[in-house]
């Protein structure tokens, strides 16, 4: 190529130029963290994407459905299993009254879970917005599903919990009471 | 004048090598340039589930379907221990007296385990609402 020298110097400055912007375009590009395979809000608006979402999310309520019916049996245990601990000590001449009400108070608040899980259980079961294989057929249904599913599982797990917490308190009170345990 | 020519050609060059070398530096897999442990914030260490001192917040969302909303659990009231200095006619404590009660063991172990294992999905709500 037959270039003038203040062309060469000129094209030569011009390069150089261009790579240094490109550098710091290169040093100022955003890092973003790499752990794990999360969406960025841009490939959520994508409908494969957000079905993937939903249909994972809908997976996730029937397994917290179903473990939260195992807490439910088990629930049931511990109220049976209670019930025979007040008779063997209102046998043995103790006065077992706080027991009973906490007990009573514990089947009332399990069985007030129990109608929440059930609400979820239909929800789960008639799948709206999901096929049988819980694949999303209507977006806006499958995600009206799942705030149902998941509003009601809430709401029977805050009951189980709270129901155990406060009967394991009476039955520690009731323990101590009768030096039935170790002190601390 | 060519001389002066070659030499800014030969800058030039210079620059050129210098800035492929600090591109490809900082082109490495993590893809930061920075270190890689430097990269990542240290996750807190995950707590082992125990109970909790104070039952949960019930929702205030009324339930449908005629179901009965639990009144809002209270916690329990521990009742503060009081410094007060025992009278000085007061006999002094005996050790309580411990019973067996292995009925009693086996049911604090039961509802402890139910206790920890409530079933939970506690980020469900939250990637629900993510998703437009």
């Amino acid at each position: 190529m037959n270039l003038n020298p203040l062309s060469r110097k000129l094209l030569a400055g011009l390069a150089t130029g261009a790579l240094a912007l490109g550098l710091v375009i290169v040093n100022v590009t955003p890092v973003y963290a790499q752990d794990g395979p999360t969406s960025t809000p841009s490939e959520l608006t994508r409908p494969e994407i957000r079905q993937q979402r939903l249909e994972r999310l809908y997976q996730r309520a029937v397994n917290w459905s179903e473990g939260q019916a195992d807490n439910l049996v088990r629930a049931d245990e511990a109220a049976a299993t209670t019930q025979t601990y007040i008779d063997e000590k209102k046998a043995a001449g103790l006065d077992t009254s706080a027991l009973e009400a906490a007990l009573a108070s514990y089947k009332t608040q399990v069985a007030e879970a129990r109608v929440f899980h059930d609400q979820a259980v239909t929800v789960l079961n008639t799948h709206n917005g999901f096929d049988a294989d819980g694949k999303v057929t209507d977006v806006p249904a499958a995600r009206l599903t799942l705030a149902d599913a998941g509003s009601a599982l809430g709401q029977a797990r805050v009951r189980i919990y709270n129901a155990t917490f406060t009967l394991r308190q009476a039955v520690k009170d009731f323990r101590e009471a009768n030096g039935l345990t170790v002190e601390p | 004048m060519k001389s002066r020519t070659t030499s800014w050609m030969m800058f030039s060059l210079l620059a050129l090598v210098a800035a492929l070398t600090t591109g490809c530096g900082r082109l490495r897999p993590n893809g930061t340039g920075a270190p890689a442990a430097a990269t990542f914030t240290a996750a807190a260490p995950v707590q082992a589930v125990e109970p909790t001192a104070t039952p949960l917040a019930v929702a205030t969302s009324a339930p449908t379907a005629g179901a009965t909303v639990a009144s809002a659990a209270t916690a329990p009231t521990a009742s503060a221990p009081t410094a007060s200095a025992p009278a000085a006619s007061a006999p002094a404590p005996t050790a309580t007296v411990v019973q067996n009660d292995t009925s009693g063991d086996a049911l604090d172990d039961l509802l402890g385990g139910l206790l920890n294992g409530v079933a939970d999905d506690p980020t469900f709500q939250s990637e629900l609402d993510q998703i437009p």
